[in-house]
């Protein structure tokens, strides 16, 4: 019972309220910028969290946290451009929408949608993260794989009806995710001498070139194209409960794919959002909605992004392993004032870490009410004359990527890729697969390579393992399905114009 | 976005001005520049990491200057020495180093190498342990060596990043005991360590500060210490040398320049170091990781650092890890 005690303390003590605020809107601002990544928004307020109680601080942190989650789908929906990585997915059917006068909509759905995945986030992380922790022990290398794989086999639906442009784009995009440094060996590979390409190709460069840079480009070529949308101004609009019961399976999925990615480290925000809405595509009655502006679309990954952000902590603070690359921070925070994380923690601290969760519960809600708040200047903004918008956007790119390193080479990189984006648009190929291998490609590699040397090279390996028999064995299921149904049909589906969005307005 | 963009200017000279408050400004040793970006080539949270941060939160006290940890990753290391690299010599940025950036200019060749970059001092010697997960059927170095010889390439170890100095050890380990194991590197000692407690590795090597929760609650085991005598907070941990492996492992940990950073900077830090590793609360942190203070001035760190590059490179080319 001292544990609720706790989480009640976390909730109404004035100085873990004070943090829980300050950092929810922090968070969102700094979301909100491309570049200014949830890692970089929270390690510029870590030298402040030294000397404050240990509580507030993790809370100041974590509200950054959960505030940039949301704060990224903000740029994704109005402007294209994702702020992160775990935003890049809320883009396609987000910015859809937007086109069509329902922004608004968009935006609401990635409000509640986020709200609702944080609460459900945090209460699978207040009450079970002691026993939820050792699901996380079951992902060997061939769980990985296989869940990369599972995650790539989308391919063949996400590109129906030209799967051979589809599986193109997917192999160009896997080619991209080796540039870097081998994971096994050491060795360098792609890199052409460069040394900014040794760390690989970061998936916000890709991600930006991709979404942002090859759609200004192809509004820098339309002159009409503007007009359109100024005159349709946007307007928050909130989703109703009925609507939202409507969206119950995306939202489902959402949870169960954001707690796996939060549970296992190396899965993170971009990996859940990618597969919730891959998935959310597949069990989804309307499938054909998709990429063009499906509500199931913009809430499946906007739900899972922030069931990730707090789940995320159940292995960071039961193992010390934080899951994705902002839990390191806040694992960061936790050694700076003296508490180990382990499985001691819990039973060693446990007012630290109950508070932090009641602290984390009201930057939640301060989310929710943040964020009526700010979106009605932020659309304002986005509601201004075209040109300097773009100008603006462009900016905002730049200044974005070249925050994250420091290194004027991801400028040229950001270009490039935006070029090879606006290629494959022009030319009619499905570019999503091109992304979500990019996104896997390092997972489903590394993991693969590490299972064979654990078998000595025999891939029986993946059969052995029950995770990776059964996600293979549904990965079989999904690709082999819709080829059988062709099959008995006889019937060739339509290009699928969710995946490739069209060139004009 | 202006309005958001002039908040967070705001919000950023807020920070600047906080963090230039000093607290004992006549006190501190002078430095010739205001602020400084102390640049970390691996994750926050990291091994590295801590010990930079703890490094910066120190010489706050030390030194008249405001340091704050970047971290530049990538490449295990080579981002992070090109950025050091292209910056002026005036103490503004520097980097904190292990045996990584010597390993990586080696192995994967960037453009901007450890000889291009200037040793300032030398802080600690940093424990490299091996553990295994507590129910493990190996007690000693001694038991994986002799089963090892029972089944080659049959014991698995798990290591951090490919190419560094867990790896390197494992390799001179096979060496010496005239064994083979199998060696799998991961993403980083976080994940090496998970993956000795789902049974994926066998045994996992890293450092004490990285593994304490695990070892205070008695889920993983050290087996041995790399190290020249036993470390500090483990007392029964015996040696590779005592089991009979002739072996030392120098993990290092420093700070370096640019190439052309000014005798000044180079100065303040040799006259800082020496205090702050007397700095009770440092003390007390470095204590409690297991890191052995080993302080060098630039002169004795830079032969040092040359030395152990040669050894390096003598290494991998004898192992076959790099052809020339």
């Amino acid at each position: 019972m001292n544990e609720l005690y706790y989480v009640w303390q976390g909730m109404t003590s004035p100085t873990v309220l004070m943090a829980a605020i300050a950092g929810v809107l922090w968070g969102m601002c700094g979301g909100a910028l491309p570049g200014i990544s949830t890692a970089i928004a929270m390690s510029l307020v870590l030298p402040f969290t030294y000397g404050m109680d240990p509580s507030a601080a993790l809370v100041l942190l974590g509200a950054i946290y959960i505030g940039s989650e949301y704060g990224g789908s903000i740029p994704a929906i109005l402007i294209r451009t994702p702020a992160s990585g775990s935003s890049a997915a809320a883009v396609i059917d987000g910015y859809a929408m937007h086109r069509q006068g329902r922004g608004g909509e968009a935006l609401g759905l990635s409000l509640v949608g986020g709200t609702i995945g944080g609460l459900i986030g945090l209460l699978l992380l207040t009450l079970s993260a002691q026993q939820l922790s050792k699901v996380a022990l079951f992902f060997t290398p061939p769980a990985y794989f296989a869940l990369g794989i599972l995650g790539i086999s989308v391919i063949a639906s996400l590109s129906s009806g030209q799967v051979v442009k589809g599986l193109i784009a997917g192999v160009l995009g896997l080619m991209l995710a080796t540039v870097g440094t081998d994971p096994v060996s050491g060795v360098t590979r792609y890199t052409f001498g460069y040394a900014e390409l040794l760390g690989g190709i970061p998936v916000i460069v890709v991600m930006m070139g991709m979404f942002a840079i090859s759609e200004l480009m192809i509004q820098a070529r339309e002159r009409d194209w503007p007009e359109q949308v100024t005159e349709r101004s946007t307007r928050l609009k909130l989703p109703s409960l009925r609507k939202l019961w409507q969206l119950r399976v995306p939202q489902f999925i959402a949870v169960v794919l954001g707690l796996i990615e939060g549970l296992t480290p190396g899965g993170g925000g971009s990996i859940a959002a990618f597969m919730s809405y891959n998935e959310a595509k597949r069990w989804s009655k309307e499938p054909e909605k998709f990429g063009k502006g499906s509500e199931e679309g913009v809430i499946a990954p906007e739900t899972a992004n922030n069931v990730v952000a707090l789940t995320a902590l159940i292995p960071t603070l039961s193992f010390g392993i934080p899951g994705t690359s902002t839990a390191a921070i806040l694992l960061a925070a936790l050694l700076i004032h003296g508490l180990h994380p382990g499985p001691m923690l819990f039973s060693s601290h446990p007012d630290v870490v109950y508070r932090l969760f009641g602290g984390l519960f009201v930057a939640n809600i301060g989310m929710f009410v943040f964020g009526l708040i700010i979106l009605s200047p932020i659309i304002w903004l986005v509601n201004r004359p075209r040109a300097f918008l773009r100008a603006g956007i462009f900016a905002l790119i730049f200044s974005g990527i070249y925050s994250v390193d420091g290194s004027e080479f991801d400028l040229y990189l950001v270009l490039a890729i935006g070029v090879v984006g606006y290629l494959l648009r022009a030319l009619d190929f499905p570019f999503l697969p091109f992304v979500l291998a990019v996104v896997l490609g390092y997972m489903i590699e590394a993991n693969y390579r590490r299972s064979l040397l654990i078998s000595n090279g025999d891939h029986l390996v993946f059969l052995q393992n029950p995770i990776s028999a059964c996600l293979l064995a549904l990965a079989a299921i999904f690709v082999l399905a819709p080829l059988y149904r062709q099959l008995r049909t006889g019937r060739r589906p339509a290009a699928d114009p969710a995946t490739t969005p069209p060139l004009k307005g | 976005m202006k309005h958001v963009s002039t908040g967070l200017a705001a919000l950023s000279s807020f920070a600047m001005l906080a963090l230039t408050l000093p607290t004992h400004a006549q006190d501190r040793i002078p430095y010739p520049v205001k602020t400084v970006t102390m640049v970390m080539q691996s994750s926050p949270g990291s091994g590295g990491d801590l010990f930079l941060r703890e490094v910066a939160n120190t010489a706050n006290k030390y030194l008249d200057g405001n340091f704050a940890v970047e971290n530049v990753t990538g490449g295990s290391g080579a981002k992070a020495m090109a950025f050091t690299n292209k910056a002026p010599g005036d103490g503004s940025v520097l980097m904190g180093v292990s045996p990584t950036y010597i390993n990586t200019s080696i192995i994967s060749k960037p453009p901007v190498v450890y000889g291009d970059l200037q040793p300032i001092v030398r802080l600690f010697l940093d424990s490299v342990i091996v553990f295994v997960k507590s129910d493990s059927r190996f007690k000693s170095l001694t038991d994986v060596v002799n089963e090892a010889k029972k089944s080659p390439m049959g014991v698995k170890v798990a290591v951090g990043e490919p190419g560094g100095l867990e790896t390197q050890t494992m390799v001179e380990l096979q060496n010496k005991a005239g064994i083979k194991l199998t060696v799998i590197s991961h993403d980083g000692g976080g994940d090496a360590l998970m993956s000795v407690l789902n049974g994926t590795g066998d045994l996992g090597i890293g450092e004490a500060a990285e593994l304490k929760g695990q070892l205070d609650a008695g889920a993983i085991r050290p087996i041995v210490t790399y190290s020249e005598r036993r470390i500090a907070g483990f007392p029964d941990l015996p040696t590779a040398r005592e089991q009979g492996i002739d072996m030392v492992v120098r993990k290092f940990r420093g700070i370096i320049g640019p190439k052309k950073v000014t005798p000044e900077v180079i100065a303040a830090w040799e006259k800082a170091v020496p205090k702050m590793l007397e700095d009770p609360a440092f003390k007390a942190w470095y204590t409690a990781g297991s890191l052995t203070p080993a302080f060098q001035p630039h002169q004795e760190f830079t032969a040092f650092i040359n030395e152990f590059g040669a050894n390096q490179k003598a290494f991998f080319l004898a192992n076959n890890i790099i052809k020339d």
